[in-house]
């Protein structure tokens, strides 16, 4: 999924909180050589979207998760009115719950089993070996990127 | 989580309003859960398939037709034993159901709408892209190779 072509459907969280990181007014929060791999938007479920690396260049992309509909059938999308986890057979990748009507807490990010070294508890925020903690990032369109 | 690896950072109490650019890439392909290519849909195949198809309509309300009718002479057929008394069937009845069928069996194999029709096609298209696209590796299935 490129970052000028992200669905529609997608209605950022005003606030999102990821590893004691706060992201306020962002539109994605992770690019990888122009991809954005996790979108985490705003509705009556919170929605995910998730695509992965399909080769080791990230030129190719496979769309694993569609707005919470699973592409895999051994990845599973848990969803709640107010929270949302998947689930893979390397164990759990993704959960979060709606703290506030805009704002969104990611309590668990872990993209290894993908590839990509990006992984985050409630804590911490690990990009690429680099840690982040209580960091604030404001009004950008993308937070992190990877090139 | 800390970054004790050489070459890497702790990033803590920042603000930042321009993306933290990290370098790096994919480490390695998430073979297991890489399924065979995507199949492209347009908006017009999706309509095609999403379209009701009136034969499949009637052979329902055939079918159920004839379900009702033989229900109906299985509870005569009970009464009668019930009654030790043989089971006493008019005409019309059997002429029904032996109709109903002959219906059904048309409406199910023999007359195709021409959405029907298109519907097939364009299932045996997709079929033909997943068969020419077979998964690009190993992948999906539990403990899989692929880890």
């Amino acid at each position: 999924m490129k970052l000028d072509n992200l669905p529609t459907q997608y209605i950022p969280f005003k606030e999102i909180r990821l590893g004691s990181n706060t992201l306020e007014n962002v539109t994605v929060i992770l690019t990888i050589k122009g991809n954005v791999p996790l979108l985490v938007g705003n509705g009556d479920t919170p929605r995910v979207w998730l695509y992965i690396p399909a080769n080791k260049d990230g030129t190719e992309w496979y769309p694993l998760i569609k707005d919470n509909f699973s592409s895999n059938p051994d990845v599973k999308v848990n969803v709640a009115p107010k929270m949302i986890s998947i689930r893979t057979p390397d164990g759990p990748v993704f959960a979060g719950l709606v703290a506030k009507e805009d704002k969104f807490v990611i309590t668990k990010l872990d993209l290894r089993p993908f590839g990509l070294k990006v992984y985050a508890d409630e804590n911490s925020l690990s990009v690429m070996g680099n840690t982040l903690t209580k960091n604030q990032f404001r009004n950008l369109k993308v937070v992190i990127g990877i090139d | 989580m800390s970054s004790d690896e050489p070459g890497k950072k702790l990033i803590e109490g920042q603000r930042f309003d321009s993306p933290l650019i990290f370098g790096g890439g994919v480490d390695a392909e998430p073979q297991r859960y890489i399924a065979e290519k995507p199949y492209e849909l347009t908006k017009y195949e999706f309509s095609v398939l999403r379209k009701k198809d009136f034969p499949d309509l009637w052979f329902k309300i055939f079918m159920g037709a004839t379900a009702g009718l033989v229900i109906a002479l299985a509870g005569k057929v009970i009464i009668s034993l019930m009654n030790k008394q043989g089971p006493t069937f008019a005409t019309w009845e059997l002429c029904s159901i032996g109709v109903g069928i002959l219906l059904s069996i048309c409406f199910r194999f023999l007359i195709k709408s021409k959405e029907e029709k298109e519907r097939i096609q364009l299932v045996s298209a997709i079929d033909n892209h997943f068969e020419e696209n077979k998964p690009r590796r190993v992948h999906l299935t539990k403990g899989g190779a692929g880890k």
